[in-house]
């Protein structure tokens, strides 16, 4: 039967195999060293973990019930904020429409008078008013201009036979 | 036979080493590893639950505290006046007839529309159009003062018709009255909220002043005296 060498050339002496196996002894100890380090470092950063939550939990309770004792001005401000939004919105431009109407109506002449004025929810006017003769209506119809309503288109203009009255319909965005 | 004794022994020596090896990457894989993580995104958890009490609740109990009860009581049953719970359409109705007559104008017509979601603000609000016919300047007057009414009325659209001769007019108007419920139930715990400005207060102050006076009752409609215009330019 022929002989099989299993030991490898490298550790042939004696001195070095003895040294190899201290070697691996000693790296194997030091990591299972290490590990049980680990483990003991994370068994106490559980428990400090529980304290800080138990902590937190006895924080939370003391706030909620603090919290509790203010439940009606809690509820009465948020009712007010929340009404009051509403409150600002609508005011904000409540009365946009007749604000309006009273400017055109000190633009129009004292003889003049508005025929027809519509303004409806998309701010679209139609107005149809009437003066003495062409003048006024174009100094209306200039005065307009100063109102910040540089773009309106005239739909029709009249005059009425006998009185010589004219009648003027344009409409404008506001 | 004597080497390979010696391989034996090696292997004992070696087998023991590389299992305690083996034990030691299996129990960081498997347990410490995983241990790690857990702890770590726990203690991300609780260190955020404890800065949501330092930076929510702690704020929101000292706004609380500072309150004057009476005074918010005082505000919210103005601002109810102003926005009601309820849509109050007789009331309404009441305070255009009653304003119309005050000013010598007839209500031809009057109706209200089911409530409508209002757009611009977490509210509902109800409809109602009505045509009142009179004097130029009266219509004016009687327009001018539904803005100053309570509960609070908004224009939507109106339309001004002349009588053939032009001394009578006749003004239909549509009007939005937004109303809103007394929150029943509060939003969660950990929902910051923010107190009454100084400007808030202030408007709040003012409308207090005004529609918590017995005189200025709903129901009771001064028109509010004409505006003195520019002069006419032509």
């Amino acid at each position: 039967m022929p002989e099989i060498n299993f030991v490898p050339k490298k550790v042939a002496s004696e001195q070095q195999k003895k040294r190899f196996v201290y070697s691996l002894n000693v790296f194997s100890l030091g990591a299972i060293l290490l590990l049980v380090l680990v483990t003991l470092l994370l068994l106490f950063l559980r428990i400090s973990l529980n304290k800080d939550y138990s902590l937190w939990q006895s924080n939370l309770r003391q706030k909620m019930e603090e919290l509790a004792v203010y439940k009606k001005n809690e509820g009465i401000l948020d009712s007010l904020k929340q009404k009051q939004e509403i409150y600002q919105a609508y005011r904000k431009d409540a009365s946009k429409e007749v604000d309006l109407w009273d400017k055109l109506k000190q633009q129009l002449p004292a003889s003049g008078n508005f025929q027809k004025l519509e303004i409806k929810e998309d701010g679209s006017v139609l107005l149809s008013f009437e003066t003495e003769n062409f003048s006024q209506a174009a100094g209306f119809l200039s005065g307009l201009n100063s109102l910040g309503f540089q773009k309106f288109s005239i739909k029709s203009v009249g005059q009425l036979l006998g009185t010589g009255r004219v009648i003027v319909a344009i409409s404008f965005i506001i | 036979m004597m080497q390979f004794s010696f391989v034996k022994s090696l292997i004992k020596q070696w087998g023991i080493s590389l299992l305690a090896l083996a034990i030691a990457v299996g129990v960081s894989l498997f347990v410490l590893y995983p241990g790690i993580t857990d702890f770590l995104s726990k203690h991300k958890e609780v260190s955020d639950m404890q800065n949501s009490i330092n930076n929510v609740l702690v704020p929101k109990i000292n706004i609380l505290q500072k309150q004057n009860l009476a005074l918010l009581s005082d505000y919210l049953l103005t601002m109810e006046i102003l926005v009601p719970s309820q849509p109050n359409v007789p009331l309404i109705f009441t305070l255009i007839e009653n304003s119309a007559k005050n000013l010598g104008l007839t209500v031809s017509s009057l109706a209200f529309s089911d409530s409508t979601a209002s757009t611009e603000v977490q509210s509902q609000a109800v409809g109602v159009s009505f045509t009142v016919a009179g004097e130029d300047e009266k219509l004016l007057t009687f327009a001018k003062g539904l803005s100053a009414v309570s509960p609070i009325l908004k224009v939507s659209k109106m339309t001004l018709l002349s009588s053939t001769d032009g001394n009578q007019k006749s003004l239909n108007i549509s009007i939005n009255s937004p109303y809103l419920a007394i929150l029943s139930s509060l939003g969660a715990a950990n929902l910051p909220i923010q107190e009454l400005s100084k400007e808030d207060q202030k408007t709040l102050e003012e409308l207090k002043k005004t529609f918590l006076d017995p005189q200025k009752q709903p129901g009771f409609f001064a028109p509010t005296p004409m505006p003195v215009g520019k002069s006419n330019p032509f």
